[in-house]
């Protein structure tokens, strides 16, 4: 079989390729997003560790808060409750005489 | 484009420039959708075949040594784009793709009829041709690329075109002298 008729068959059996337009933007477009994909991985995993490590600061902190402020809170209690029963017992025992 | 005005293309690419990068799919994607599209034989597939070879450029720029072979390194991905995706269909239980795009429209009277089988005979022929003759002899005789194209585009020596053309053209031409 000579070359021209196995063109001419080829031809007649096989469309030459015609590329679809704007393929060479979707090409590159898809190129520039499938690089930007891990860094948005990579921001997503160290946000999730910097929200972990700030919700475990924030317990560690209002924890302590907590547990050194609560006796100074029951203690300072104590004190401005003592001056007002004696406050109490004071008024209750002068107007107790003035009463009666 | 020529292999000479890619090069500083594909040095600024390597840098990560991003817009030399869009200068150089320009320039290259037309060759590389020719290549996929006899690798795969299906438009859609061609498409997806080009741009898993772009992304897949941007995302080992790196690698490009020599950047005046920025044409065969990018064909080179496109190859092996492409055998991925044919080895993702052969894994596929429905292995229903799309037939190979015909030339032929639906035949109206008998002549046309007779050329729609023979067409259909070529196709089968190509089928069970190698990938690097089918697609060699197609860039060649349907695509109307030259030597030097070839060469440049496969990364090929240019006797090796040739050679290679030679034995594709009578492999075929074998095989459909057997079918008459």
């Amino acid at each position: 079989m000579s070359d021209d008729r196995l063109r001419r068959e080829l031809r007649a059996a096989v469309s030459p390729a015609e590329m679809p337009p704007g393929l060479a933007e979707r090409a590159f477009r898809a190129a520039m997003a499938a690089a930007s994909a891990p860094f948005a991985d990579r921001f997503v995993v160290t946000a999730r560790r910097a929200a972990l490590v700030g919700a475990i600061a924030t317990a560690l902190v209002w924890g302590g808060l907590f547990l050194r402020g609560a006796p100074a809170e029951s203690g300072s209690a104590s004190a401005q409750l003592d001056p007002a029963e004696e406050a109490l017992a004071v008024w209750a025992g002068e107007e107790a005489p003035g009463g009666d | 484009m020529e292999k000479e005005s890619l090069a500083p293309l594909a040095e600024r690419t390597r840098d990560g420039d991003p817009a030399a990068f869009r200068q150089l799919v320009d320039a290259t994607s037309e060759r590389i959708y020719r290549l996929a599209f006899h690798l795969m034989r299906d438009r859609d597939e061609a498409e997806d075949v080009v741009q898993e070879t772009y992304i897949r450029a941007w995302q080992r720029r790196g690698d490009l040594r020599d950047p005046h072979a920025v044409v065969p390194w990018l064909s080179r991905i496109a190859r092996n784009s492409a055998r991925d995706r044919l080895r993702w269909w052969r894994r596929r239980p429905d292995r229903a793709r799309v037939e190979v795009e015909s030339a032929a429209a639906v035949p109206a009277a008998d002549a046309q009829l007779v050329e729609a089988e023979r067409a259909a005979e070529v196709r089968r022929a190509l089928d069970v041709l190698s990938e690097k003759h089918r697609v060699i002899l197609l860039l060649r005789e349907v695509e109307d690329m030259s030597y030097e194209q070839i060469a440049e585009l496969l990364g090929l020596p240019l006797g090796t075109v040739e050679s290679r053309l030679h034995r594709a053209r009578a492999a075929l031409a074998s095989k459909l002298e057997k079918k008459r």
